[in-house]
Order: structure tokens, then C-alpha cells, then sequence
């Protein structure tokens, strides 16, 4: 039942009932009355669980064995200039959807008591950023992606705006710019391959793949040159154009520069959701859109990632290394393991994209904890510098557990819990397989110094002694917050222990990206790239 | 002696009964202003609604028997009126004209809904405002039809004179005055250079009839200076109305002088009918010249942007904001116009490029007549309400009304989901089909620039903390012209189909080279 229109509901749910409670509200003011905050809260919470129970539908019908696009949706919108409400999953986008859909409750039930101030404006935004991120894991028309991209923004602007620490404004506007001016290339590379689509078909379109039932030949199917007279209509210039956009948003060094603030003074719930999802975005755009449109540019691209993903790796951790402030390494770290997710995407091959993905949703989980980690310690002494903690292990045992293992998740322990541990190995089982060990093995020191700085975080915060007054009577972790977390450390263990379904359903997908590089894999292309003999092909 | 016989009269004018019929309504308002006591004249304000409402309808009456996309401008001309002895008429009726009619109109009542409780704490309320809101309507309308410089000039004018008085309407803020003599002293200065550019052109060509001057300008060939330094000139004063750089000194002055609804109507409703007879001109008269042009334009196009974008970030005070912002709206408009420069003949390209100005002039005349109804909004007691520190904390004041300047803002910004997205979807898709890619990016890293003071509005509503005081209850009128403004602009941000088939009735085929 329904089968057709789930992606629909499960994207559209969370808008749909924040904008019943705007209604309901309204009719409550006019009747002299409002709703109460705590009404908007679990509202918001109950909305986000029911999206959360339906996309795990998704999940139990989604045949892993099919490569092509699931519960698709097409329904003419401009069908004129070949525009169209067009959805559909693979396995990539179905666990993008499913991180978001699990983060989402979790992040309400955490900022239950954080929120102060205009708390159901901030259940709107949440539910609406839901709705958005969902809708850009499942659009399969161009215009359709970008419109919801973009969209995704706002709710995130007005979260760390209206509800972030003492430089929010900055931090908000620097987000704002550095992601949207990221992606108005994009707008203009999408015009252009819109263009030559056209040119080559006579049809507009700007539908991926030609929706089910047609033979309409799909943005996919356009042949882009890697060299011709017009410039800026070849491979490397739009892929460029497409890169910088999601390269801003992963972020790959150097435009990394606005995650910091913007995690640093977003509220809790918006640095989970903006570490968890929201970056992943950019990896996600690398691998449904830039690697599947521009296979000859991605190829020749694919050493710059390289080694911008791997200088991402060695600076965020060296950063991370002497941050004071709790957050902000965290924060860094997310730009190293970002960093190592780009490198399993340019390896272009079965390994190196699977786990990227994989590492992706294991990213999520991890930094996602930590971020929660970090609230809650702050909310009980309003400070995140490291200096002022120590020996919390001792007043806190609860949390020090739940800290420890999403701190070996995020560092890659194997099997404790050990999802982090299996993402980066597929990667580096996919980096490896290119001649150029060199690539895998600098890839692999970064490991050692994400251990390096986590490990020392925690004994700098857990250990030691418990020398200051103020946090020898801290409370251990309530059960709302053990609630919170517990979900994550379940998750990371599954992904750890038995990670074969969650590969399983990569499978399918990421071996028809492959393909679009020439059979089994990329390695023969990418490996000639990287020793320089690539050039224009 | 055809012509003068009355029975054509009588005919030609049966194409003139919107403008007839408000001129009526525009004299009745001025006598009602006399004879209505002070209490009453507010009344004034919908004497003039009905007004525009009845001239709207009769424009919509006309939709049958106008040939849509396919005007006839020469001799024999089905739906012209007063031709020349050579038959071709100096009035002309499109799907061009109907166009750009019903976009003045919703123009000029948004304006005086939006003004009716504002002349009242202004204490300038009486029926000449409205009574000069439709006298610039009629001159807009006359501009969208006209067929030759006479009735341009006329239409150009009279909307020109219309609205320096409107801007200086309030007579005892300074500023008004002031904006008002600096608008009329540029402005004539414009039309004379406007006027010596059409004495060129006739001087060159030996008519002022736009077909004729396309025919001969076609037949001329190679020897073409003097159209050539004619159609600058003309250039130059459209430039101006359009507030264009380098020729929009103007406009910031007078747009933070002026009443705020009669800036928010100059920004609009003026400067589309200035693109309407830009379009009507340019690309229909001297299209033999379109090399010579096109690169000005592009000139023009991307100073304005560039400099509208920049100027606009360090403003402090919304009205001069939102100048700036529509001098570079002006930039973002003129790429239509180049695509079709650049289009070589191309019917599909051109047809994409005017389509490209008439929907971002749809979308912008109802985001900004919106922007600046919110800023009449916050115009109370001692507040003028233009400066940025009047938005602080306005979220929790009037949350319905902060929710709408987002909207306003965003679109103005051009992001999805409002109508600016889907104007500047259009518009760079015209100068890309028409390669020119790199206009586009140039485009864009303006709209890059512009998120940044646009942004500055939403942290003053949402982000910082404000006053409480002067939360008065919006009137009704300026309700419903702010619900009208965001409505369409989310209308048309989600669902454009209507509005772009809307907009490709003002497309005419472009004469052959």
C-alpha cells in the first residue's frame, strides 16, 4: 500500500505536521488559547518518529538486489521545461535517509530542555530542516535537487541564528554565504548541462535517468565533452562548478573554514544535525550527481581530491590536536573524517565508494554522540574548555562509558564497538587497490592521529584528577539523555559487528557508478591519472 | 482625411477604453478630493481601486481579439489604432501590451492599498495621490502600446510627471521635497538626452514609427552613425528611469525621500514600463542595430549589478537598501535583453529571453512592492521605519509579518521557492542558451554578494532583540496588499507554469535581420 508515494510521506511528513501545528495554534489563539510548548515538543518528537517508523518500511521493501531506482515518483511539476516532482532511492540515498530519519528524534529528545526561547519556532525549523534533507537524499531531477539543497539552509540559519552560543550571528551568516554562494556555480554548470542536454536530444529535461515506463533520455545520458570549443560546456569546467559546491559543504580543505563556527555556536541539536547529515550532503552530491555526470573529469580531477581530502585529513587532525575548546575539535575532526570519506569517493572503485558511504552514516553516528556528549556537559557547567574538566569519569561513570565507546567509534577501534573501524578499512581496502600506495598509507597515519587527539581528549576530560569544586557534584546522565544516546551505541555496535546488510545494500548501486568508469573499476584510469599521464582524453 | 473622419475616431479609440476610462476616474478623484470633508477622503483610496479594477477587466476583455505572439506592427494591422497615412498605427495592442497593462495595474493597486492608511499618518490623505497613482498608470499603459516615439514620449512623460510629484508628495518631510526636485531636475535632464537620441534617429531614418525605423535601418545597410549614436542616446535616458549604472544617481535619494509606498511603485511599476519600452524599442526598432547595442547593454548590465550589489551592502537604512538592490534588479533584467542580442536571429533564444525579463519583472514588481509594504508597515508616530535598526526584534512583535520580509527577502535574494528563483532560473538560462555563460557566472557571484545584505534584514528581525513599543495593528488594506505579495510570491516560487505562460504573451517575434 502506498508503495508509490512512500518516499513522498516519509519527506514530507515532518512538513506537513509542523505545518498542522502553525494551523492548529492559530485556531487555538482564535479561540482564546495556545498550544503549549511541551504540546509543540511532542508533537515535533511523535512526527519524527512516525518518519522515522515509515522510512524503516523503505528499508524492509527495498530490494537490495535491483540497481535501479526505488519507490520512484514521477509526476509532471514544469513538465513543459522538464521539471518534475521526481523521487526515488537506491541504496545510497535509502541509509542517507535512514541516518537522518534515526538522528532526527534523537536530537528533539536532546534539546528537550536546552531550547529556552521561542522553542516552537525552533520545532518548525526542525521539522522542516527534516523534510528538506530527506527531499535532497531522494531527488532524482536536477531542479528538484538544488531547490531543496538550498531550502535545507534556511531552517539551519534560523537554528544557529536565533539559538546558537554568543557568536551566532556570525557564525549563522558565514554558514548562510559560504554553502549558498558555494552552490550558485552549480545553478549556472546545471543551466549549461540543461543546454547540452537539449542540444543533443531536442527534449528539456533535467531528469537524471528517464523516469520509469519511458525511453526519455535522461541528463545522464548526455555526452559531455572533455574538450571543445566552448569552454565552459566541457566535463572538467562543470565538474568544477559542481565540485566547489559540495566541496564547500563536505567541507574538503580549504573551504572548511565555516564548519568550526557554525558547529561551535549552534545549539547542540543543530551541530548533531549539521555533523550528522547536513555535511553529508556534499559527499553524497560527490556521488549521485558529479561522479555519475562527469566520469572523464572526476577521473582527472581524482588526484586534486586526493590530496585535498588528504590534506583535510593531516589538518584537521593536527588542529584538532591543540583546540581548546572541546567542540571545536570535534568540530576538526569532522574535517579529517571527511577528509578520508573524499578519498574512498575518488578511489572510484567498489571498496572505496562503498565504504565512504558506509563511513558516512558511521561519521554520523559518532560525531553525532560526541556533539551530544559535549552539550550535555555543558549544560551542567556552561563550559566547553578543556582545562576546566578532569576526572569526570569518577562523578560520571555512566557518561564516561558512552563517551569512550563513541570516541573508539570515531577513532576506529575494531569491534569496540568497531563501525568506524570497518568504514575505514573498506576505504583504505579501496585506496590500496590503486598502485599508488603512497595515497592509503598517509590516508592510514591520519588514523593514528585522530587516536592521537581523541584519546588524549579523553584523558584530559575522563582521568586525572578531580580537582575543581565545580565539578565534583556534577550529576550523571539522566535517562532522557541515556535515551539519546543509547540508540547511537546500539547502531555503531550493529554496523561494527555485522556490517554485511548495511554493505549489502550498497552493493547494487555503487557497482552502477562504477560502471560508468568502464567495467569492474576505475583503477587502471584513476592509477594513470595519478602518475600524471591522465591528461584530456 | 480618413483618419479625422469621427467614425474612426470612435473606432480607433474603442482600443483605448482602459485609459479612457481611468483618466475618467482619475479626474473624478480629483474632484472628490475638493467636495469629500476631511473624514471621508480615505474613501478617495477605493473610488480609485474600483477604478483599476473595472480599466483591469476591460484589459482582460481585450485577450480574445489580440493576436498573441504575433503582433501585427506594420500596415494592415488588425488591432492598431490611429495609423499614420501609411497605415501603420501609432497604438498597438499585443499580447506585449496586455502584459505589461495588467502588471501597472496590479502595480498601482497593491500601491494604493498599501498607501491608504499611511497618507492618513502622514497626514497627506486626499484623492490627488490616487488621482496621480492612475495618471501614471494611464502614461504606463500608453507607453506599452505605443507604436512610435510620439506616443512613447507621451506615455514616458506622463507617468514621469506623475510620479515627481508623488515622490514629493508628503510636502512636510524635507526629504520628500528634496528627492522630488532631484528626481525632476535628473529626470528632465534624461528626456531631453532621451529626445535629442529619437531627433537623431529621425533625422537618420525619416520616421519615429518603430516598424518604419526597423525597415529602414534594415534597408540602410552599413551607413547607420547617426542611428547608431541616436539609439545610445535614447540609451541613456531609458537608462536612467531604469536606474541603471552609471545613470542611477537618483535613485537612492529619492526612493529614501519618497513616501514608502510611491518607492516601492517607482522601483516597480516605472521601471518596468521604462522595460517596456526598452523592449519594445530595442528589439523591434533598432534590431538592425543589435550589434551595436548589445555590448552596451552588457556594459550596463553587469556595472549595475556589480555596483548595486556592492553599494547596497553597507547601507543602514532599507529604503537605500532597496535602491541599490533594484539598480542591480535593473542588471539582472538587461541579461534577458542580451540573450536576445546574442540569441543571432535565433527565434527560440529570443523567445526565451524576453519571456526571461517579463517573468523576473512579474516576480520582482510583486516581491518588491511586498518589501516595501512592509517598510510602510513600520512607519509610525515619530519612526520613519526605513532603517534597519526598525526591523530589530520584529519577529516577536509581528511574527506574521517578519515571516513575510523573509519571503521578500529570499525571493529578492532569488533562492528556491520563491519567485526570484524561478526570474533568475529564467534569465540565466536566456543568457546561457544564448552563450554566454560567463554573464551568468558574473550573475551569480552578485547574487553571492546580495545574500549578505539581504541576510542583515533577517538577523535585525530574527536574531537580535528589539523594542516592544508602536505594536499597532496592522491595517487592513496594507494587509491585504502584503498577503497578495507573498502569496504570489510563494505562488509563483512553487508552481510558475501559469505565470511564465503568463509572461510568454509578451513574447514578439523578433524582425529578420
Amino acid at each position: 500500500m502506498f508503495d508509490g508515494q512512500l518516499v513522498t510521506i516519509v519527506s514530507f511528513l515532518p512538513l506537513a505536521a509542523a505545518l498542522a501545528l502553525i494551523v492548529l495554534n492559530q485556531a487555538a489563539r482564535a479561540a482564546g488559547s495556545e498550544l503549549s510548548a511541551t504540546v509543540w515538543k511532542i508533537a515535533g518528537l511523535l512526527a519524527s518518529l512516525a518518519t522515522f517508523a515509515i522510512s524503516l518500511l523503505l528499508w524492509t521493501r527495498y530490494d537490495t538486489a535491483s540497481a535501479d531506482y526505488q519507490f520512484v515518483e514521477h509526476t509532471p511539476w514544469l513538465a513543459e521545461w522538464g521539471v518534475n516532482y521526481y523521487v526515488g532511492i537506491d541504496g545510497i540515498s535509502l541509509l542517507l535517509i535512514l541516518l537522518t530519519t534515526f538522528l532526527q528524534p534523537i536530537v528533539l529528545i536532546a534539546s528537550w530542555n536546552d531550547i529556552k526561547h521561542s522553542l516552537k519556532s525552533y520545532v518548525f525549523f526542525m521539522l522542516a530542516l527534516e523534510t528538506g534533507m530527506i527531499a535532497t537524499f531522494a531527488a532524482l531531477n536536477l531542479f528538484q535537487f538544488y531547490l531543496f539543497w538550498e531550502l535545507m539552509l534556511i531552517p539551519m540559519y534560523f537554528i544557529i541564528g536565533i539559538w546558537g552560543g554568543p557568536r551566532r550571528v556570525y557564525a549563522a551568516i558565514k554558514f548562510f554565504l559560504f554553502t549558498m554562494a558555494g552552490s550558485l556555480l552549480m545553478l549556472v554548470a546545471m543551466l549549461v548541462v540543461y543546454r547540452l542536454h537539449f542540444a543533443q536530444f531536442g527534449v528539456l529535461t533535467l531528469d537524471l535517468v528517464a523516469p520509469p515506463g519511458t525511453t526519455l533520455p535522461g541528463l545522464l545520458d548526455t555526452n559531455i565533452p572533455m574538450i571543445d570549443p566552448i569552454w565552459w560546456q566541457t566535463q572538467p569546467w562543470l565538474f568544477a562548478a559542481f565540485a566547489l559546491a559540495f566541496g564547500i559543504k563536505v567541507p574538503v580543505f580549504p573551504f572548511h573554514t565555516w564548519l568550526p563556527d557554525a558547529h561551535v555556536e549552534a545549539p547542540t541539536a543543530g551541530s548533531v544535525i549539521l555533523a550528522g547529515v547536513l555535511l553529508k550532503m556534499g559527499t553524497y552530491g560527490f556521488v549521485r550527481f558529479a561522479l555519475p555526470l562527469f566520469p572523464g573529469a572526476a577521473v582527472e580531477f581524482a588526484p586534486l581530491i586526493f590530496g585535498l581530502g588528504l590534506a583535510g585529513i593531516l589538518y584537521g587532525a593536527l588542529v584538532a590536536m591543540v583546540q581548546k575548546d572541546i567542540k571545536r575539535l570535534v568540530a576538526y575532526s569532522s574535517v579529517a573524517h571527511l577528509g578520508f570519506v573524499m578519498l574512498g569517493t575518488f578511489a572510484l572503485n567498489d571498496e572505496g565508494l562503498k565504504g565512504a558511504v558506509l563511513q558516512m552514516v558511521n561519521h554520523g553516528l559518532s560525531t553525532g554522540a560526541l556533539f551530544l556528549i559535549v552539550g550535555i556537559v555543558y549544560e551542567r557547567r556552561h563550559t566547553r574548555l578543556i582545562s576546566e574538566y578532569g576526572g569526570l569519569s569518577r562523578v560520571m561513570p555512566v557518561l564516561a562509558v558512552f563517551f569512550m565507546i563513541m570516541m573508539l567509534s570515531s577513532i576506529g577501534m575494531p569491534a569496540l564497538p568497531g563501525n568506524g573501524f570497518v568504514g575505514e578499512f573498506t576505504i583504505l581496502l579501496g585506496a590500496f587497490a590503486l598502485p599508488q600506495k603512497v595515497w592509503a598509507v598517509l590516508g592510514a597515519t591520519g588514523i593514528v592521529l585522530g587516536a592521537a587527539y581523541m584519546l588524549w581528549l579523553y584523558q584530559r576530560t575522563m582521568f586525572g584528577k578531580l580537582d575543581r569544586p565545580e565539578n565534583q557534584a556534577l550529576k550523571d546522565l539522566s535517562f532522557r539523555e541515556v535515551m539519546t544516546l543509547l540508540p547511537l551505541v546500539i547502531l555503531s555496535f550493529w554496523i561494527g559487528l555485522y556490517p554485511k546488510p548495511f554493505l549489502h545494500i550498497l552493493e547494487a548501486p555503487v557497482a552502477k557508478i562504477v560502471a560508468r568508469y568502464g567495467g569492474e573499476s576505475a583503477v587502471p584510469a584513476v592509477a594513470e591519472a595519478l602518475e600524471g599521464r591522465g591528461g584530456a582524453r | 482625411m480618413g483618419a479625422f473622419d469621427p467614425a474612426t475616431i470612435l473606432e480607433n479609440l474603442y482600443w483605448l477604453k482602459p485609459e479612457i476610462l481611468l483618466t475618467i476616474f482619475a479626474f473624478l478623484l480629483l474632484g472628490l478630493s475638493v467636495a469629500l470633508p476631511a473624514e471621508l477622503r480615505h474613501w478617495a483610496g477605493w473610488v480609485g481601486l474600483v477604478g483599476i479594477l473595472v480599466a483591469a477587466i476591460l484589459v482582460v476583455s481585450y485577450a480574445p481579439s489580440v493576436p498573441f505572439g504575433a503582433p501585427k506592427l506594420e500596415a494592415g494591422a488588425t488591432v492598431g489604432a490611429f495609423a499614420d497615412p501609411a497605415g501603420r498605427p501609432s497604438f498597438v495592442l499585443d499580447g506585449f501590451a496586455l502584459f505589461f497593462k495588467g502588471l501597472f495595474l496590479f502595480a498601482a493597486a497593491l500601491t494604493i492599498l498599501s498607501a491608504m492608511k499611511f497618507l492618513d499618518v502622514e497626514r497627506a490623505q486626499g484623492g490627488e495621490f490616487y488621482a496621480l497613482v492612475l495618471f501614471a498608470v494611464i502614461g504606463m499603459m500608453l507607453l506599452a502600446s505605443g507604436n512610435d516615439f510620439a506616443t512613447l514620449y507621451i506615455g514616458l512623460e506622463t507617468t514621469a510627471l506623475s510620479s515627481y510629484v508623488l515622490v514629493g508628495f508628503t510636502r512636510a518631510n524635507p526629504r520628500s521635497n528634496e528627492a522630488a526636485l532631484k528626481y525632476f531636475v535628473l529626470g528632465a535632464f534624461a528626456s531631453a538626452v532621451l529626445v535629442y537620441g529619437v531627433s537623431l534617429v529621425y533625422g537618420a531614418t525619416g520616421t519615429i514609427h518603430i516598424g518604419g525605423i526597423a525597415g529602414a535601418l534594415a534597408a540602410a545597410g552599413g551607413k547607420r552613425t547617426l542611428a547608431d549614436l541616436g539609439a545610445v542616446l535614447i540609451l541613456v535616458g531609458l537608462g536612467f528611469k531604469i536606474a541603471a549604472f552609471p545613470f542611477h544617481m537618483w535613485a537612492p535619494d529619492v526612493y529614501e525621500g519618497a513616501p514608502s509606498p510611491v518607492a516601492g511603485f517607482v522601483s516597480t511599476a516605472t521601471k518596468a514600463a521604462a522595460f517596456a519600452m526598452i523592449l519594445r524599442v530595442y528589439l523591434q526598432g533598432f534590431y538592425p542595430l543589435v550589434t551595436s547595442w548589445t555590448p552596451l547593454l552588457v556594459l550596463l548590465s553587469v556595472a549595475s549589478m556589480t555596483f548595486g550589489n556592492v553599494a547596497a551592502v553597507r547601507q543602514d537604512n532599507v529604503k537605500r537598501m532597496l535602491a541599490y538592490s533594484s539598480i542591480a534588479q535593473a542588471g539582472y533584467l538587461l541579461m534577458g535583453l542580451i540573450a536576445v542580442g546574442a540569441a543571432r536571429g535565433d527565434e527560440r533564444i529570443a523567445a526565451y529571453g524576453m519571456t526571461a525579463v517579463a517573468i523576473h519583472l512579474l516576480v520582482y514588481t510583486v516581491t518588491n512592492l511586498g518589501a516595501f509594504g512592509l517598510v510602510t508597515m513600520l512607519r509610525r508616530g515619530e519612526t520613519a521605519g526605513d532603517r534597519i535598526d526598525d526591523f530589530r526584534g520584529l519577529s516577536a512583535r509581528k511574527p506574521v509579518a517578519a515571516a513575510a520580509m523573509v519571503v521578500f527577502l529570499l525571493s529578492l535574494a532569488g533562492i528556491p521557492c520563491t519567485a526570484g528563483f524561478i526570474g533568475k532560473w529564467w534569465l540565466f538560462g536566456a543568457v546561457i542558451q544564448a552563450d554566454m555563460a560567463w554573464l551568468a557566472v558574473v550573475a551569480v557571484v552578485n547574487s553571492a554578494i546580495s545574500l549578505f545584505y539581504y541576510a542583515r534584514v533577517v538577523v535585525a528581525m530574527y536574531m537580535t532583540a528589539g523594542s516592544q513599543e508602536g505594536n499597532v495593528a496592522v491595517p487592513a488594506g496594507l494587509s491585504a496588499a502584503l498577503a497578495i505579495a507573498c502569496a504570489l510570491t510563494l505562488w509563483i516560487g512553487v508552481y510558475p507554469s501559469p505565470f511564465i505562460r503568463l509572461a510568454q504573451t509578451a513574447v514578439f517575434p523578433i524582425p529578420g535581420r
